[in-house]
């Protein structure tokens, strides 16, 4: 073996170790968390699209949880539209809610779980009475989630109770206290979809 | 006759010509040692692209059993599955590499534990239901790919990676270009420099490479004045190729001439015809973001130092064709435009765009002039290209009628044609005469 093929297999390995080092991280992050994370359920509508890459999975919309009216930022926080921000939530019995948002991961409370999201942009009410805009207004961002992955079979037969009335579709999301999160389950009108 | 078909006569008449005595056995058997090379097979083309559709085929089949099999496998055997493209690329990257293989095996090793990498993280994605953007996973995966360009000199790689670059743009949101997004177009624009020395065999393709990551930059990076930075791209690759000309680089082994002139061409027809070709970003900008015009002005400020290297070199060594003359002054034109879009001298816009206009009109001329006088068709086309985009703006804006119009572009027609029938005579009678001479 020449040498310069043993400086390249050294660089080599150290460049597939460099390759691994992140699937290996998600593999232990969420096969072996080091802290329990909690579930969080979020109202969601879907359909199901189909792309030659992707295949076959539901696409997510989260309408109601990525517009927020912050109860103590009721106002424009200067964000721009794409800017990467953190949501702090708030875990209820009534379900999840944004709390916050802040710019740097140093203002999260210490303790509250949180998920890394994109801001949108702040909507302002309007004073009906005084025909103006007001200062306060609604916060929106945009959720990591958009896409549920499912066999291509179910996908439809998901799709078809989606279209039913009075149907009810949540998704189930684990979050960590570090912020990472991941995609549980969908659950249908109490049913998982994966389970199914 | 093609050469192995020579190649073989000869060969056929070497025992006659040694039993006649006019050449010996000795130099019967160097000439045939000598000519066997030449009778060697080459790359066979067709069983190569047979050989990669087989592949692919194998390839996509073994995807789509595992996907018809996915669900019915445990998270642990999709995790294992997940990692046997990577494992793949591992054993053929060791054996490259032990058994010292040649370049077709590196170009394999490098693309084969690329694709492994990117198949691993997404497949990972999907079994943990990890939502994210395209862009972050291009970015991951360009970046762990960086390593294996350098470690296998593989061109391959490198030329998807430069067409990869793109997906990092994103068309919806356009955030402020990012350190990482710099690393790799910084790894991939080295090597790419590395290749185009004149010893690398994987020149051309640099060079053929080098377009898209220079049009990737001037995308990502150029938002704070975009036509500035289009006008510097095409001044400093026309420069460039004026020196890859004077290598006596041919037509298809130069690709940055016809590119970089159709650029040019583009933006002078632009600044030609429109006063806010410098504005753009200038004036919608909202916010003044420093780090906007820093990303700005440091791929503009390398090829503006580029073009004013190439000129001094040019002026030293007194090189004084068109092209080296007047693009610089086109360079230093856009500059100008872009002081006076940013200090918003509005009454100077419509000066600025007569200012152009003769500009893109004298280049014309003096190229057709030229290639006059050089007897060279390129340089003379390249000059009515030029002159011709200028006429059809004038003439499109100008208040004419429809017979008027017609005209003139019938008489533009017969122009263009009748000159390179004249000079493609001229050329013929030249030649026909120098080989009398002779």
């Amino acid at each position: 073996m020449k040498r310069s093929d043993l400086i390249r297999l050294v660089c080599y390995l150290a460049a597939v170790a460099f390759i691994l080092f992140h699937p290996v991280r998600t593999v232990l992050r969420f096969s072996f968390p080091s802290s329990k994370g909690v579930e969080i359920r979020f109202r969601v509508t879907a359909y199901d699209p189909y792309d030659p890459m992707r295949g076959r999975y539901v696409r997510l919309n989260l309408r109601d949880a990525s517009r927020v009216r912050l109860p103590k930022k009721n106002r424009d926080l200067g964000f721009r539209s794409g800017q990467p921000v953190f949501a702090v939530l708030d875990i209820t019995i009534t379900g999840p809610a944004i709390v916050d948002l802040v710019a740097e991961r140093k203002d999260i409370p210490p303790g509250r779980f949180f998920l890394p999201v994109q801001y949108q942009w702040f909507n302002r009410d309007w004073d009906q009475k005084k025909k103006k805009m007001l200062k306060t207004g609604i916060h929106t961002v945009k959720l990591p989630f958009e896409r549920f992955y499912l066999n291509e079979k179910k996908a439809p037969e998901v799709e078809r109770l989606l279209q039913q009335r009075n149907s009810k579709a949540e998704l189930s999301v684990i979050v960590f206290r570090d912020g990472v999160y991941r995609v549980q389950d969908l659950i249908v009108n109490g049913q998982n979809v994966r389970g199914r | 006759m093609s050469e192995k078909k020579h190649v073989r006569w000869l060969l056929d008449e070497l025992p006659r010509l040694r039993e006649q005595n006019l050449i010996t056995a000795a130099t019967e058997n160097a000439l045939r040692e000598h000519y066997a090379v030449r009778l060697a097979s080459g790359v066979n083309y067709f069983m190569l692209a047979l050989g990669i559709l087989g592949v692919a085929l194998i390839g996509g089949g073994i995807i789509l059993i595992f996907n018809y099999n996915w669900d019915m496998l445990s998270q642990a055997q999709q995790i294992g599955v997940s990692f046997l493209p990577l494992l793949l690329g591992l054993a053929v990257s060791l054996f490259t590499l032990i058994r010292g293989k040649s370049q077709l095996w590196r170009e394999a090793s490098a693309i084969l534990t690329a694709a492994g990498g990117a198949v691993a993280v997404a497949l990972l994605s999907q079994i943990y239901q990890l939502n994210g953007s395209l862009s972050d996973y291009m970015t991951l995966v360009l970046l762990t790919s960086l390593p294996l360009i350098f470690i296998f000199d593989s061109i391959g790689l490198a030329a998807i990676c430069c067409f990869g670059l793109f997906s990092l743009l994103d068309v919806f949101h356009q955030p402020l270009p990012e350190l990482i997004h710099g690393v790799i177009l910084c790894g991939i624009l080295a090597y790419l420099v590395l290749d185009l020395r004149a010893v690398s065999p994987n020149r051309t393709a640099a060079r053929y490479l080098m377009i898209p990551v220079m049009l990737f930059t001037a995308l990502r990076c150029g938002g704070y004045c975009q036509a500035l930075m289009l006008f510097t791209v095409a001044g400093f690759f026309l420069l460039a190729a004026c020196e890859l000309a004077d290598g006596e680089s041919s037509f298809w082994k130069n690709p940055w001439f016809p590119v970089s002139f159709v650029l040019m061409t583009v933006m002078l027809a632009v600044g030609a015809e429109s006063d806010h070709t410098f504005t753009g970003f200038l004036d919608r900008s909202r916010t003044k973001d420093v780090s906007q015009i820093v990303w700005f002005w440091i791929p503009e400020g390398i090829l503006l130092a580029g073009c004013a290297a190439v000129t001094s070199l040019n002026i030293l060594r007194k090189k004084k064709d068109v092209i080296r003359v007047m693009v610089p002054v086109m360079v230093v034109l856009a500059l100008i435009g872009f002081l006076l879009s940013a200090a918003k001298a509005q009454p100077y816009y419509l000066l600025f765009r007569v200012v152009m206009n003769c500009f893109m009109g004298a280049f014309g001329i003096s190229l057709i002039c030229a290639g006059i006088r050089k007897g060279s068709l390129l340089v003379f086309n390249e000059g009515i290209l030029l002159c011709a985009v200028l006429f059809t703006l004038r003439f499109l804006s100008a208040d004419l009628g429809l017979v008027v119009r017609g005209s003139g572009m019938i008489a533009a027609g017969l122009i263009i044609i009748g000159s390179n029938v004249y000079l493609t005579r001229k050329n013929r009678s030249g030649k026909e005469a120098g080989h009398e001479t002779k």
